[in-house]
């Protein structure tokens, strides 16, 4: 294992935290709004570690600019989402 | 109270083109990003009918970003992103739970389109906040926190947004 | 490497199986979608992990898809915030 295998292990390991504290959270938290807190910060902070595990991998600048894309792509997926089931959680189902 | 000046009309056609101009330049990169340089003629193509497409059905006003601004903008936000997930990630993990859900309600300043869309977007992604609801006229904001300290990044986030578009400063106002 | 990579799809799948206990228990509708919040950023992570795992760039344009339909569902789901065109 090189250098920069190396490197990108301990993204991926991070990586995996996050999501592991996304899920923690999903059913930790008491309420619903907490939860979304859990899963938006915490997923796309766990999804750009990944990319980046995966870019270093790569070494590819088209690889590495797909995967910032699809890394801007979720989190804006993300926090519309989340914005949207927040507001529903509110307001009730009408 | 910025924006939404009726009188200011050649600026403003003059704020769309440069908006134009700033979605082509996107658009192009993304597809030279999917696509390399294979077919660039149709990519340029496609890059300007979706900006021109784009600039004549934008709903208000364009604001055009500052490009210098942008990767300071981008620093702020990936800084905030990970305080944001090592916080919550910290209060998921621990036994005691220590999170103080709470709403606030806040005034929304900037002007409508792109700087409004933006902050709402990323509230969400600051540590401890989340934007929850908006209401009709599109003036207040709920914002649902983690623990009540949370509403700082919030104003901090307004004074930069306020940078990236140029816009002029504004007292806040947090009720 | 490959291991390694593997090991992290396998972790992110049981990180899926436990978000599938959220949407059994509910209790509202609006936690049922949390869990397929949850299912969109997790399988994007799966993909693109397996797209270096098994050389198979086209797992990639999968994520790409697969992300846009991510943000789309919600939306088609609970619909836009009215009053966007006034004014």
């Amino acid at each position: 294992m090189n250098f920069q295998d190396g490197i990108a292990v301990v993204l991926l390991i991070a990586g995996c935290f996050f999501y592991l504290a996304g899920t923690v959270g999903l059913l930790r938290f008491g309420d619903v709004h907490s939860r979304l807190h859990a899963l938006t910060k915490a997923d796309n902070l766990g999804l750009m570690l990944v990319c980046a595990a995966l870019a270093v991998l790569a070494a590819d600048w088209r690889i590495s600019a797909l995967l910032a894309l699809i890394w801007l792509l979720g989190l804006l997926a993300a926090t519309v989402s989340a914005h949207l089931i927040a507001r529903h959680a509110r307001r009730g189902w009408e | 109270m910025a924006g939404s000046d009726v009188g200011k009309q050649s600026i403003s056609n003059r704020q769309r083109m440069v908006w134009i101009g700033q979605t082509f330049v996107v658009l192009a990169l993304v597809w030279l990003a999917l696509n390399g340089l294979d077919g660039w003629w149709f990519g340029l193509l496609a890059a300007s009918v979706g900006a021109v497409v784009g600039g004549l059905l934008a709903s208000g006003q364009p604001h055009p970003w500052r490009p210098h601004r942008l990767a300071g903008f981008a620093l702020f936000f990936l800084v905030e992103s990970f305080k944001g997930g090592i916080d919550v990630a910290w209060r998921a993990f621990r036994p005691d739970l220590p999170i103080n859900p709470e709403f606030h309600r806040c005034r929304l300043d900037l002007p409508e389109g792109q700087p409004r869309t933006l902050m709402v977007s990323v509230i969400s992604l600051l540590p401890g906040t989340l934007s929850a609801d908006l209401s009709d006229d599109g003036r207040e904001l709920i914002i649902h926190t983690l623990m009540p300290e949370a509403m700082d990044s919030v104003w901090r986030l307004d004074a930069r947004i306020r940078h990236l578009f140029s816009l002029p400063a504004a007292e806040a106002a947090d009720e | 490497m490959s291991q390694i990579l593997g090991l992290a799809v396998l972790f992110l799948l049981l990180n899926l199986v436990a978000g599938i206990w959220r949407v059994a228990r509910g209790p509202t509708a609006a936690d049922r979608m949390l869990a397929a919040l949850l299912f969109g950023s997790t399988t994007v992570a799966v993909l693109l992990l397996m797209a270096e795992w098994m050389t198979m760039p086209a797992l990639r344009s999968v994520a790409l898809l697969f992300v846009m339909l991510a943000g789309i569902v919600t939306i088609a789901f609970f619909g836009l915030p009215a009053g966007k065109d006034e004014q």
